[in-house]
């Protein structure tokens, strides 16, 4: 099983700090309301969230894995939910690569897969490399292609 | 050939009306009675109503279309000329609809729908309806020769409504979990009563009473006319490798349903159709066939019919043959307990704060009232969640108010998932999903909830087996 590249972390952890932020700042406002506002109870509150989240983004960072199998492509992902998904390569219908903004600051790269179902649609793979992105594309167009001669397309 | 002549006037008039409309609205506002205010109004309106006839008249007159060996050709345009041709092959389905007016006139719309477009491709605005049926049934002729498969058309429907069936299908197609919470609602009331009284007189309260009584005769009303004007003199035939339908009253419309677009089946009873032993069959299909661009679920095969009656066809359509479904994991149970247990909470607290607001007492024994309440909740959806793994297909079923079986053919799945989340690990239970091709926003995909871990991970193998063995060229 292949994991995510550990680079993603820092994009993960930076969002973990800027929500915990916000959410301090939320909390901060209603503690003021009351009347209550103190800069160690704010300190408690940051340390509180900030602890919550990082640990959110390292399990995530963890429990994300994926492979491509004889004949589909397995994914798995959740911290509070997990999900395995197994994608038949027959019905993947076309492969993007895509660098946001963030992606290209950290210098990475997704990738999207896209299949008829109405549900998993899009199922993505954040934090690849830039290569490795591409190359991941060119085998699942290559295997999707290949799959179709073994099996019948039924949409 | 061209449109129908009526449809100048028709058109004209129904521009002409919004126009009154408008014209109405906006003189009420600037109201003047300066003598020849309503001279000068009625004869704009006049004249503007002579310039949209004769627009009509100019549409009609550059309108032309013609059925070729394969194509669907239309000329239109009055300032701009237009020429389309539409590959026979390519129009999924032709679909007449006529309105009350309409019909009065015996003028009808043809709508010419192709695949994965959102909304018609053409549309013929009003020809004859002798012309409107031969064109569909030169269409059909010529897709058909087209594919070259041999008509198999049986004159007699495969389904036809009954008044009986549409009438129970009237009375039940409620939507009975609101009627239902405003019934707890109610009760629930009554059992607070001697404290709400404090606040809200008894006059008050019967009112209040009264006004909701009201609302749920009138939504029944409401609802059963719909019904019985949406499913009016439903018929289902099946046509070559389509299912072709017809239904309604005030708006009559057709539709065909192709065979290899179908990936679904769904099966629907409420609670009362259960207690009298009737069922909905809808297909859910992958692509647009023509039902009508506000379709936000899959498609009704039939309305309501006996159970059995229902699976005969759904085995018309699928040859599934039996299933039988198994329950999921006890510890389902346990979950939805729970889960409603903490929902409670919420209108508990804010009911205890508001009685702390208002001065209320607040009668700890409410709370006591809402736990058999959760029992049998939380029980109820347990039962009526399972599934079945057959050799060709899976089954789903899911729901207490509108109890959805699923029957999901394996060469039909997309992707595969199993989910868990921290609650279900404690009580190791997971959920798979089959993902199917479907364009409905609203609706969820075929699963089977809380089965027991084990059994789910050997299904989430299986289950993929079963795909690839039966996608297989």
């Amino acid at each position: 099983m292949r994991s995510l590249e550990k680079k993603i972390l820092a994009p993960w952890i930076l969002t973990g700090l800027l929500v915990s932020v916000v959410l301090t700042g939320v909390f901060s406002g209603v503690l003021a309301v009351l009347n209550i506002f103190s800069f160690v109870l704010a300190g408690v509150i940051l340390i509180v969230f900030t602890g919550v989240l990082e640990v959110y983004m390292l399990r995530r960072f963890d429990n994300w894995g994926f492979e491509m199998r004889e004949d589909y492509l397995y994914l798995e992902r959740g911290v509070i939910k997990k999900v395995k998904t197994k994608v038949p390569y027959v019905r993947v219908q076309h492969v993007d690569t895509q660098r946001g903004l963030v992606d290209r600051v950290f210098g990475l790269s997704s990738l999207v897969v896209y299949t008829a179902g109405s549900r998993g649609a899009d199922v993505g793979i954040p934090g690849l490399l830039p290569g490795d992105a591409d190359d991941l594309q060119e085998k699942l167009r290559k295997v999707a292609v290949e799959s179709e001669e073994e099996f019948g397309d039924a949409v | 050939m061209k449109l129908s002549k009526l449809s100048i006037p028709y058109r004209a008039f129904k521009t002409a009306g919004s126009i009154l409309a408008i014209g109405v609205f906006s003189s009420l506002e600037t109201a003047s009675f300066a003598p020849g205010y309503f001279l000068a109004i009625s004869g704009l309106f006049i004249l503007g109503s002579l310039a949209v006839s004769f627009w009509f008249y100019l549409v009609w007159k550059n309108f032309d279309f013609e059925i070729t060996e394969d194509t669907f050709d239309i000329r239109s345009g009055v300032i701009q000329k237009k020429k389309r041709e539409i590959p026979l092959h390519r129009i999924q389905n032709v679909d007449v609809r006529r309105n009350i007016f309409q019909r009065a006139l015996g003028i009808a719309k043809v709508n010419l729908e192709t695949a994965g477009g959102q909304t018609s491709e053409a549309s013929l605005k009003y020809v004859e309806l002798e012309k409107a049926q031969g064109i569909q049934e030169k269409v059909r002729r010529l897709k058909q020769k087209d594919l070259s498969v041999e008509e198999s058309s049986s004159e007699s429907p495969l389904f036809e409504i009954s008044e009986k069936e549409l009438g129970i299908l009237s009375v039940t197609s409620l939507n009975m979990a609101a009627i239902s919470a405003i019934a707890v609602a109610f009760s629930f009331f009554g059992f607070a009563g001697q404290f709400v009284e404090e606040a809200v007189n008894a006059l008050g309260f019967a009112f209040l009473g009264f006004i909701a009584v009201g609302a749920v005769l009138v939504s029944v009303l409401i609802s059963a006319a719909s019904n019985i004007n949406k499913y009016y003199g439903f018929k289902l035939y099946r046509q070559g490798d389509s299912l072709e339908y017809e239904r309604g009253l005030l708006n009559r419309s057709e539709g065909s349903i192709p065979f290899e677009k179908i990936q679904n089946l769904r099966i629907e009873e409420n609670p009362l159709k259960r207690l009298f032993g009737y069922s909905t069959l809808k297909v859910e299909t992958a692509g647009y066939s023509g039902q009508g661009q506000d379709q936000s679920g899959p498609e009704v095969a039939v309305p309501l019919a006996e159970k059995s009656h229902v699976l005969d066809l759904s085995n018309h359509i699928f040859s599934h043959g039996e299933y039988s479904i198994q329950n999921v994991s006890q510890n389902a149970f346990r979950r939805y307990f729970g889960r409603y247990i903490l929902l409670s909470l919420m209108p508990v607290a804010g009911i205890l704060t508001a009685s702390q607001v208002f001065n209320l007492g607040f009668n700890p024994v409410l709370v006591f009232f809402l736990i058999p309440l959760i029992g049998v909740a939380s029980y109820l959806k347990y039962v009526n969640k399972g599934f079945y793994e057959g050799k060709e297909f899976f089954y789903t079923q899911n729901g207490f108010w509108n109890r959805k079986t699923n029957i999901t053919p394996y060469y039909r799945v997309q992707n595969l998932s199993l989910t868990q989340t921290v609650f279900q690990k404690r009580l190791n239970t997971s959920t798979l999903i089959l993902d199917t091709a479907g364009i409905y926003t609203f609706s969820s995909n075929p699963q089977a909830v809380d089965i027991e871990g084990e059994v789910g991970e050997a299904l989430f193998e299986r289950v993929f087996q079963s795909f690839k063995d039966s996608s297989k060229k």
